[in-house]
């Protein structure tokens, strides 16, 4: 809401400015150069009273009468009783209504009264005339008091008296929810409370929470769960914001459950928030270190020994590899070693909800291989040069290789192609070290695009291709079937074509849909429960669909040309 | 924060940045809270000019924002309490007393008038906290008040306050 909200209201009041006029007066006034404005004379106030205590008097006494009643209302909000609304809770909101006098005489309110009747009859009596006064879901003491004492009909004496009995109380209260104990009531009132960290949490429901409380006599911490039913929620909750539920609830069989944590004394200390990689993980760092030593033992050849002499360090983090259904980057437990100068040597994401190792890299071996890779690609770029070929991947307008046109890209890739293919057979280890690349030995997560681009021949479509049009329309009815947004599709512009002749006998095309806008559209707000974009592979005779997928965070270029 | 006993000269290049630096925000701030123009004015330059003369008892117990806003809430409070005299002195009675002509300068006024709707407790709390973007502990500070009382404010204030929105807020 903040920025929303503030940008709105600077909108709307975007004429009211603080002008150079208004610092000068300032500065005229601080300088005493024109006098300040005065508050009227002590003469005029007295005179200004005196004239109203005739209309005030009548205000005072209905002011002396409600202001018993709200007392006992606020005692209760505060101590957690309007929250948790038992049956004694209702019985004592009737018997104070009823001395304040804001209660009929009807068959309801005489069962109210009646003490000799059972509680919970009482009580639904009771509920049935407070529901119809202040409305059947749950309600504050600013409701109450704004019911019975309308800010609008209150005169200045009444607000004067409202004001004060307002700041004492706040006082009295404050000092009585400190010296509560964390008690079942008092439960329920942090509850109300701490559900506002969650945003837009209605307040109405708060009857229909369920509370529920641990305390760790180790930390000295409380640890509360307040739990609602997910389809109720669900269903009456207006705006479901997924990432702030998400990441403060949980899921509990039909329950979604929201977990706070206070201290001893009862003071809030914080809640759960599940998105951070330590709230969903599944398992502990000390569950997830041999998982990591040992797949470091395995494909970097590393000894426990080796390991044993470096320094670790162990924290959860969000891994690379994203996951769009969750909408978020899965957890990992990450374990880093360094040698006494502290520089990283080994490095390990386990996945903290499966234990699957994620990565288990050698630094050094890697970062190794990375310099001799940009000194391989510097020579196959050389040779490229010295056959008049350029590698920056820019046509003469100056737009990258994916904006260019087939033949531009077909043109290119005859003469590039070949030389990068021989430059890999006569350089075994640099295609080896492409292989491992792929097998996630190193720290790297794609090839160089100079690799990229030239995996495949590039050419241009013959007479019995399908024509582009209807290769974006195969590659378009594929994404919607795959669940890309209509709107959003049609709206982008197309990512890129590629025909692709690298088997003759079978061309294809590669159809590359985005859905990414730039990041200061603020129509087209990147959804993190959806993909990139599609790439869809088609056969250019047949139209037939060959392959086609989304394009994630994770998906990386070789796959996307 | 500026030394002891600063120089006139000193105290009012502070003052004439924090009026840069702080007077859009702040004279809203006051508008949207006083709901009148003039008032706000008023309020806004009465609030630098209390900074100046305090400048030299700030020790950066809390932030200049904070400070200011303090300022800002407590003359707002008074101008309010006063306000009323106006009226005996204009020989209105304060029944009779229209709420204030929205002014020429608001254009579409959907979220301005659903926080002037709010009562004075409620406004001062979701002006605050959403349009100064000041922290729970910071608006407690400011309004002298308890950190409890200023959570159950807020929560009470977004409840009338997306109440007063749907169909504008929400259509997102």
């Amino acid at each position: 809401m903040n920025n929303t909200f503030k940008n709105q209201l600077d909108t709307e009041l975007a004429a009211f400015q603080w002008t150079e006029k208004n610092t000068q007066h300032t500065l005229k006034m601080m300088r005493g150069e024109i006098p300040v404005k005065k508050r009227y004379s002590l003469a005029l106030v007295l005179a200004a009273m005196l004239l109203l205590v005739s209309l005030t008097t009548l205000a005072i006494t209905n002011w002396d009468t409600l202001k018993n009643f709200f007392e006992v209302v606020c005692t209760m909000d505060t101590t957690g009783e309007l929250a948790r609304w038992s049956d004694e809770d209702k019985v004592k909101f009737f018997t104070a209504m009823d001395k304040a006098g804001l209660v009929k005489k009807d068959e309801h309110s005489k069962t109210a009264r009646d003490e000799t009747l059972p509680l919970a009859r009482r009580a639904m009596a009771a509920d049935l005339m407070i529901a119809k006064r202040y409305g059947a879901n749950y309600f504050d003491s600013m409701t109450v008091e704004n019911h019975e004492f309308p800010e609008q009909e209150r005169t200045p004496a009444d607000q004067e008296n409202y004001d004060t009995w307002d700041r004492e109380t706040n006082e009295k209260m404050n000092a009585l929810f400190s010296s509560l104990p964390v008690n079942e009531t008092r439960l329920y009132r942090d509850t109300l409370s701490h559900l506002t960290e969650i945003g837009d949490f209605p307040v109405e429901f708060i009857r229909d929470v369920k509370v529920k409380s641990t305390f760790d006599k180790e930390t000295k911490r409380w640890t509360i769960t307040a739990m609602i039913d997910k389809a109720l929620y669900m269903e009456k909750v207006q705006h479901y914001d997924r990432m702030t539920a998400f990441n403060a609830g949980y899921q509990d069989g039909d329950m979604l459950c929201f977990d706070f944590y206070l201290d001893e004394f009862g003071q809030y200390l914080g809640m759960l928030d599940l998105s951070l990689a330590q709230a969903r993980a599944k398992i502990t760092l000390q569950e997830a270190l041999p998982l990591a030593e040992k797949a470091l033992i395995v494909r970097t050849g590393v000894t426990q020994e080796t390991l044993d002499g470096l320094s670790r360090e162990e924290f959860f983090s969000e891994s690379s590899i994203y996951d769009t259904a969750q909408g978020r980057f899965r957890a990992a437990c990450t374990f880093i070693y360094r040698d006494l100068q502290g520089f990283g040597v080994f490095f390990v994401d386990v996945d903290a909800v499966t234990g699957e190792v994620i990565q288990a890299i050698d630094m050094i071996a890697s970062e190794k291989m990375r310099q001799k890779e940009l000194e391989w690609l510097e020579e196959a770029r050389q040779l490229l040069k010295d056959a008049g070929v350029s590698s920056d991947f820019l046509n003469s307008k100056g737009e990258y290789f994916w904006a260019w046109t087939q033949s531009e890209r077909a043109d290119w890739s005859k003469l590039a192609r070949p030389i990068m293919q021989n430059y890999l057979k006569r350089n075994q280890e640099f295609a080896e070290y492409l292989q491992e690349v792929l097998a996630g030995k190193y720290d790297r997560k794609d090839w160089d695009n100079l690799i990229n681009f030239t995996q495949y021949d590039y050419g241009i479509p013959d007479e019995r291709a399908i024509s582009i049009e209807t290769a974006q329309q195969i590659a378009m009815t594929r994404a919607f079937q795959m669940g890309g947004d209509e709107k959003k599709l049609n709206e982008s512009e197309l990512g890129s074509m590629y025909y692709d002749v690298t088997n003759p006998a079978r061309p294809l095309w590669k159809v590359h849909l985005s859905v990414l806008f730039s990041d200061a559209d603020e129509t087209h707000p990147h959804d993190p429960y959806e993909p990139w974009g599609y790439f869809v592979i088609i056969d250019a005779y047949t139209g037939e669909i060959i392959d086609a997928y989304p394009r994630t965070v994770n998906t990386p270029i070789r796959q996307l040309v | 924060m500026l030394p002891l006993e600063t120089s006139c000269k000193q105290k009012e290049e502070s003052i004439t940045r924090m009026m840069e630096q702080y007077g859009p925000s702040l004279i809203r701030t006051c508008f949207l809270y006083l709901k009148d123009a003039q008032l706000a004015e008023d309020a806004a330059q009465e609030t630098f000019l209390k900074a100046y003369r305090n400048l030299d008892r700030f020790r950066g117990e809390c932030s200049e924002k904070t400070w200011l806003m303090r300022i800002a809430m407590n003359t707002c409070h008074d101008i309010r309490r006063n306000s009323w005299f106006r009226f005996v002195d204009r020989r209105v009675a304060v029944a009779d007393k229209a709420a204030s002509e929205e002014p020429e300068f608001i254009r579409d006024s959907t979220v301005t008038q659903a926080v002037m709707n709010l009562s004075a407790k409620y406004r001062e709390v979701i002006l605050l906290r959403y349009y100064q973007q000041m922290t729970t502990s910071e608006i407690a500070h400011t309004l002298s008040t308890s950190f409890n009382t200023i959570k159950s404010r807020l929560l009470r204030a977004r409840r009338l306050l997306s109440d007063e929105l749907k169909g504008w807020y929400f259509d997102e």
